[in-house]
């Protein structure tokens, strides 16, 4: 597919949260500087490496790798598995390099928001049912969740741009009730 | 809302980091995967927030500089969109243009960040009769990883008229005068359905015609007298000489004189009298249906009439231009068709060559009377032989209809044929409708002198009342009724 006049940068983000100044980056910068500090607080100077990593393939690429390359090198740091309060201090630091960018949009307040109850709510959620049920149990649900909210905000982009009405979904509704009645009779 | 492919690949590994945390057991991978998914969702939302602003704040009009034209005719079509303040988001707009019209190039805007507005213009060329809507102009935005398309923006419609003769002028000497006939009355009394009298009974009328209530009613034996209906056959004569293109593309003199010739055989169609057809070109002619009343012929003729194009003239076709025209005659058709009418007149008519040997020097009375008269026919014969229009013509004279309406059309450019046309077909005894096209009002830049134009429009309008003087014949101006005001204003304003 391809994207509208959209130049190919090798960063990954959406044009809505470019800068245009390097000044602007200074949220994600500082961020990254927490990320790089939680690394090395919790893995000494392999962490602190591994945070800088992290700083570079973002630097790089973009965001989404840089949580992917950071979660794994958590592997790496932690191979025996991680204290809860090491992976909620790390957590918070990937919270602040997610909400970064955020700064820079001009609707900043409820993107940040959702950012923070999102990541929370998830989190929170599944380190509950991990404890409580399973790994799987957990991933099918996060998965699920995030579906949904994926296209709860799909549906909720087309009725606001008038792609569908609300009175056709109404129809059809009725449409199926009528003929399920007819079935039955 | 699409995905681009940069977000597919963000949700891949999104995925791959959840599976990667099933397989090596180890939540923190999980972990990572809920933090990209919160990634796309902020975006996602964010996207559809700007969208929408965009949506509220851009105003989009593709505006076709006419909106009332005429086939092959071009407009400006001009597409511009406004945004009311700059948006992060990459905008590309394209316009709506309906599938009739030939663009010279695509009509396509893009609006990027910190630009506000956008404007393109094109050429249209509209081949296809009819009115036309544009649609929506589509809006495709992106902020490299979500696009949506939206339809929005002013939908204008425009009317393509066909190519046809606007404001007919059909009348005499710049005034006008309704065309098409009412009912055509007998005035004679016989067997019909419509009663005319009731009368006493004479000596002579039978006995079925006696009314017999009437006679009940009144003492004495009454008649009652029905109205004769007759039926009055119609032949159109259309001329498609080559000279009968003469005129801008739609309003030839040809297209006029098939408008008039449309309308005459519409009405005759309501009077339910026989029509008939007679098309005639360079070489002679091209179609004929003898005057039936069965709604076969008037669908044919009607179809002949709209496929109706001037031939070529003989000298063109002989530098190895093509015969142009549904209704131009095929070598072999024309030769045939001019055989039957050779027949035709060798078996029906008298040749008056032979019948004046047959007279010979005799000086008997009898003689001297007809002498005179087949000497004029001499005439006459020979200018038909070398005449194809003529001789064309004078072969519908040997169908004898009795009272029939001949309707002839033509122009002016020969006038010393066309006066003998209306001679030879008046001297059947048909009445004879004659509609003329004045070369004057089809010549291009013909208008430029007034003064002239106005003398030659006299000139057309001595001849045509030369000939509706003649008895049972009548003649109407028919052509542009604009640029015969023209004319005629340009020629009150001389005196």
């Amino acid at each position: 597919m391809t994207t509208v006049g959209i130049p190919e940068t090798p960063r990954l983000e959406s044009t809505l949260l470019t800068a245009e100044t390097k000044r602007e980056y200074l949220p994600e910068l500082l961020a990254y500087l927490l990320l790089i500090l939680a690394f090395g607080m919790t893995g000494g100077v392999v962490g602190g490496l591994a945070g800088l990593v992290t700083a570079l393939v973002w630097y790089k690429v973009g965001n989404p790798f840089a949580f992917a390359v950071g979660h794994l090198l958590l592997i790496v740091i932690f191979p025996h598995g991680i204290a809860l309060s090491t992976f909620v201090l790390v957590e918070l630091a990937f919270l602040a390099v997610l909400i970064g960018p955020l700064v820079r949009a001009r609707f900043r307040v409820l993107p940040i928001l959702n950012s923070i109850l999102c990541t929370l709510l998830l989190l929170g959620l599944s380190w509950f049912i991990i404890h409580r049920y399973s790994l799987w149990l957990a991933t099918v649900l996060c998965t699920g969740i995030i579906s949904l909210c994926l296209y709860t905000i799909h549906r909720h982009g087309l009725i606001t741009l008038g792609l569908v009405s609300v009175e056709s979904d109404d129809k059809r509704v009725e449409t199926t009730e009528t003929a399920t009645q007819s079935t039955h009779e | 809302m699409r995905l681009t492919h940069r977000l597919w690949m963000i949700c891949v590994l999104a995925v791959g980091l959840a599976v990667l945390a099933l397989i090596f057991a180890r939540p923190v991978l999980l972990a990572g995967a809920v933090m990209i998914s919160v990634w796309i969702l902020t975006r996602q939302y964010l996207f559809v927030r700007e969208l929408s602003k965009v949506v509220d704040s851009l105003s989009v009009s593709q505006t076709p500089s006419l909106t009332n034209l005429r086939t092959e005719d071009s407009s400006i079509v001009t597409f511009r969109a406004t945004l009311e303040e700059p948006s992060p988001l990459q905008l590309h707009l394209e316009a709506g243009i309906p599938p009739a019209a030939s663009i010279t190039q695509l009509l396509e805007l893009a609006i990027g960040p910190g630009t506000t507005e956008q404007t393109q213009t094109a050429s249209a060329e509209w081949a296809v009769a009819g009115t036309h809507q544009f649609r929506e102009p589509q809006l495709t935005a992106s902020d490299g990883l979500f696009e949506e398309t939206v339809s929005m923006g002013t939908t204008p419609a425009v009317t393509v008229e066909p190519r046809s003769p606007r404001n007919m002028h059909v009348g005499v000497g710049g005034t006008r005068v309704p065309l098409v006939q009412g009912e055509h009355e007998t005035g004679r009394t016989g067997s019909g359905l419509e009663p005319a009298e009731l009368r006493e009974y004479v000596p002579g009328d039978t006995a079925e015609k006696i009314d017999w209530k009437a006679t009940a009613r009144l003492a004495t034996p009454h008649v009652r007298t029905y109205e004769t209906e007759t039926d009055r056959p119609t032949v159109l004569v259309l001329d498609q000489r080559s000279h009968l293109a003469m005129g801008p593309a739609g309003e030839t003199k040809l297209d006029y004189l098939r408008e008039a010739a449309m309308s005459i055989a519409a009405s005759t169609r309501q009077l339910g009298d026989p029509l008939g057809q007679l098309t005639i070109g360079d070489e002679g002619i091209t179609s004929r249906i003898r005057p039936t009343s069965g709604s076969g012929t008037y669908t044919t003729i009607r179809r002949q009439l709209l496929e109706l194009e001037p031939t070529l003239s003989p000298t063109n076709a002989q530098t190895g231009q093509t015969q142009y025209g549904p209704q131009a005659a095929t070598p072999k058709e024309s030769s045939d068709t001019q055989r039957d009418v050779h027949r035709q007149h060798s078996h029906s008519r008298t040749n008056p060559t032979n019948a004046l040997e047959k007279l010979g020097t005799d000086n008997s009375r009898f003689t001297d009377q007809l002498k005179p008269f087949y000497e004029n026919q001499t005439v006459y014969s020979t200018r038909i032989r070398n005449d194809p229009f003529s001789s064309a013509v004078e072969s519908i004279l040997n169908d004898r209809w009795g009272n029939a309406l001949t309707v002839l059309c033509t122009d002016d450019s020969n006038p010393t044929e066309l006066k003998t046309i209306v001679r030879l077909l008046r001297a059947n005894g048909n009445t004879v409708l004659v509609l003329l096209a004045p070369t004057i009002l089809f010549e291009s830049g013909a208008l430029v002198d007034a003064e002239s134009a106005y003398d030659t429009y006299l000139s057309f309008e001595t001849l045509r009342r030369n000939i509706d003087q003649l008895d049972g014949v009548s003649a109407f101006e028919i052509g542009p009724g604009d640029r015969l005001t023209s004319v005629l204003t340009a020629g009150g304003a001389d005196k």
